[in-house]
């Protein structure tokens, strides 16, 4: 087996110093999740890296600790509606800005990325106001609203993305042997997006577990999600409690790859 | 079984409909809802407190976890008239930002009998809050890192403390006060911030942390040997076997003062008035300063013998040094944007 060229060349120094590079690379990504995870299981008192010892207390701990167990659980509740109901919504606004053609289309994507585009904060703010006004301020609902919001650009990129990928002859082929608009999408053009609708509506599920800004301003009277009890948690108590809990998260994370290999597999969703 | 696209459909359907149901409806809930900081004060607070006054009025209970910024923000999106619980606790900070938006009720020993048994510096401005909790910030030192400890605030910028020194940023109220401090020893008044940032400038670098119980580890460690940090945080090391100690700084200690107001458009606020008394009822007060070190506002709390080592007694609390925040927000734009873009 021959070794790939690098983007540097074949030299064996250009060789070496491209592999530096990329484990460079994997140590700036893992070190934190490393650490993190590392601390979780110390059996001293406070977060700390090298773990002292060996021990699970903490995550005995997180599940003693009903608010965390508690505020997870509105984390993921609220992560899966957001995946849900922004991969329907994503998918419906990808199949309308496909169909708009030149400067109205354009204008049409930029709109459906505003919530990237303007600060979280300033949306939020905004949004609260909104909310208030109609009566959802502060409720379970306008914080699904919230999340929806800034999950959607997400889903709509990679859902776009993937329907740009399918020859518009395929339609046209399916209308042609009298299929409806629904048959058309339902058994030519969603099973090619589905490696996009997949990985848009994990994108938005991870999204929305990891908001904290737009949370902080609308969580629910007496709720609150994960990022923001953790942060709470370690305002007040700078303990290894949190890196269970992070740690969880990261697990979640892989569950959510594993998630897309059993679906449509890594390489095509990427 | 292979996993289909009709098959994803169907969970993800499922599950949306599984997660919609029975979520529970926060904002119309007919528990009584008041807030509180998290960590080991939600805790302690939904276990030991909560429970009590919950059966004192026959009601369920829950508590909203968060921190001052944020409950503001929602107060002013949400206006005085519909605000979102009967009773709030906050920083006196914060409560000032909105003391005078008409959002609070003005408070007395008619509506909180309680209040009648208070120290006099727990009767806030306007008498829109009392202070419930009041949090004494002394000087922490660890035995084993310092031969000499510091006396007061003034000795931070002893040489003898340079690189061992940990303090907050300025973001906390605690490092506005250090610097409001600063300004009237070293310069021409408090409101001599120039003076103030150019002090703490020459104590840099120092870490710079957000909360007081954020020094604690660091401390622990042995990173920094001298901090400003609330009593509870040293006891709570004490416990731990790590060297540490402290004094009350000779020109004063500074304290946090939570206060507890009332929202008077809360259609519920008479319970928000029974919880303010409940709050400063000599048992509760009592069982702050035996669990969290907790300086007890009602006179009428006899401190046990175990207590009496601790700042906590009403001649002491009574001495500390104050600010009128009303005049402090107003001064902290400009010290928060000259501490950024120097220290």
């Amino acid at each position: 087996m021959t070794a790939a060229a690098t983007p540097f060349g074949d030299a064996p120094a250009a060789r070496y110093g491209f592999g530096l590079l990329v484990v460079l690379l994997y140590v700036f990504l893992l070190a934190p999740l490393v650490t993190i995870v590392g601390a979780s299981f110390t059996s001293g008192m406070l977060i700390e890296f090298p773990p002292r010892g060996f021990s699970l207390q903490w995550y005995g701990q997180f599940f003693q600790r009903d608010n965390l167990v508690a505020a997870l659980l509105v984390s993921l509740r609220v992560g899966l509606i957001t995946a849900v109901v922004t991969s329907i919504m994503a998918m419906m606004a990808a199949l309308a800005g496909q169909a708009m053609a030149g400067k109205l289309g354009g204008w049409f994507q930029i709109g459906m990325v505003l919530p990237l585009l303007v600060p979280e904060l300033l949306t939020g703010v905004g949004l609260l106001f909104f909310l208030y006004k109609i009566g959802l301020g502060r409720s379970l609902l306008g914080l699904q609203i919230g999340h929806i919001l800034m999950s959607f650009p997400y889903a709509y990129v990679s859902i776009s993305a993937a329907l740009r990928q399918v020859p518009p002859s395929l339609g046209e082929a399916s209308s042609s042997l009298g299929a409806t608009g629904w048959q058309t999408f339902r058994l030519v053009t969603l099973p090619l997006v589905r490696p996009g609708l997949v990985m848009g509506a994990i994108f938005a599920f991870i999204n929305s577990f990891d908001l904290y800004t737009m949370s902080l301003l609308l969580k629910p009277v007496g709720g609150t999600t994960l990022p923001l009890a953790l942060f709470d948690f370690l305002t007040y108590e700078f303990k290894p409690t949190a890196a269970a809990a992070a740690t969880l998260s990261i697990l979640l994370a892989l569950v959510g790859v594993a998630l897309v290999q059993r679906l449509v597999g890594l390489q095509r969703a990427f | 079984m292979n996993f289909t696209r009709r098959s994803f459909l169907q969970t993800s359907a499922g599950l949306a409909g599984l997660a919609a149901f029975d979520l529970p409806a926060f904002a119309q809930s007919d528990k009584f809802i008041v807030n509180m900081f998290g960590g080991r004060w939600e805790d302690d607070w939904r276990k030991f407190v909560m429970p009590k006054f919950a059966k004192q009025i026959g009601k369920p209970f829950d508590l909203d976890i968060g921190l001052g910024m944020g409950w503001i923000s929602n107060f002013r999106a949400a206006g005085p008239d519909r605000p979102p619980f009967p009773a709030v606790m906050l920083n006196e900070k914060y409560t000032a930002m909105i003391r005078n938006d008409g959002f609070f009720e003005e408070l007395t020993p008619a509506l909180v009998p309680n209040m009648a048994d208070l120290i006099e510096p727990a009767i806030l401005k306007g008498k829109t809050a009392v202070t419930g909790m009041l949090a004494p910030l002394v000087l922490a030192y660890r035995k084993d890192m310092v031969d000499r400890p510091p006396k007061g605030w003034a000795d931070l910028w002893d040489a003898r403390f340079r690189g061992k020194l940990g303090l907050y940023k300025i973001t906390n109220s605690a490092a506005t006060m250090m610097a409001l401090w600063a300004g009237e020893h070293f310069g021409s008044g408090r409101s001599d911030v120039a003076t103030a940032v150019a002090k703490f400038k020459e104590l840099a670098p120092f870490p710079q942390i957000g909360y007081s119980a954020q020094l604690t580890p660091l401390m622990t460690q042995g990173q920094i040997a001298v901090a400003p940090i609330d009593i509870g945080e040293v006891k709570a090391m004490q416990e731990q076997g790590i060297p540490v100690d402290y004094v009350v700084p000779a020109e004063g200690m500074f304290v946090f003062d939570h206060s507890f107001s009332v929202f008077k458009s809360h259609p519920n606020k008479k319970l928000g008035e029974d919880y303010i008394n409940f709050v400063l009822s000599p048992e509760i007060q009592l069982w702050m300063a035996e669990n969290w070190l907790i300086a007890p506002t009602n006179k009428t709390v006899k401190l046990p013998a175990s207590l009496q080592k601790w700042p906590l007694q009403a001649d002491v609390v009574s001495k500390a040094i104050r600010f009128d925040w009303d005049e402090t927000l107003a001064l902290i734009p400009k010290l928060n944007d000259l501490w950024d873009r120097t220290i």
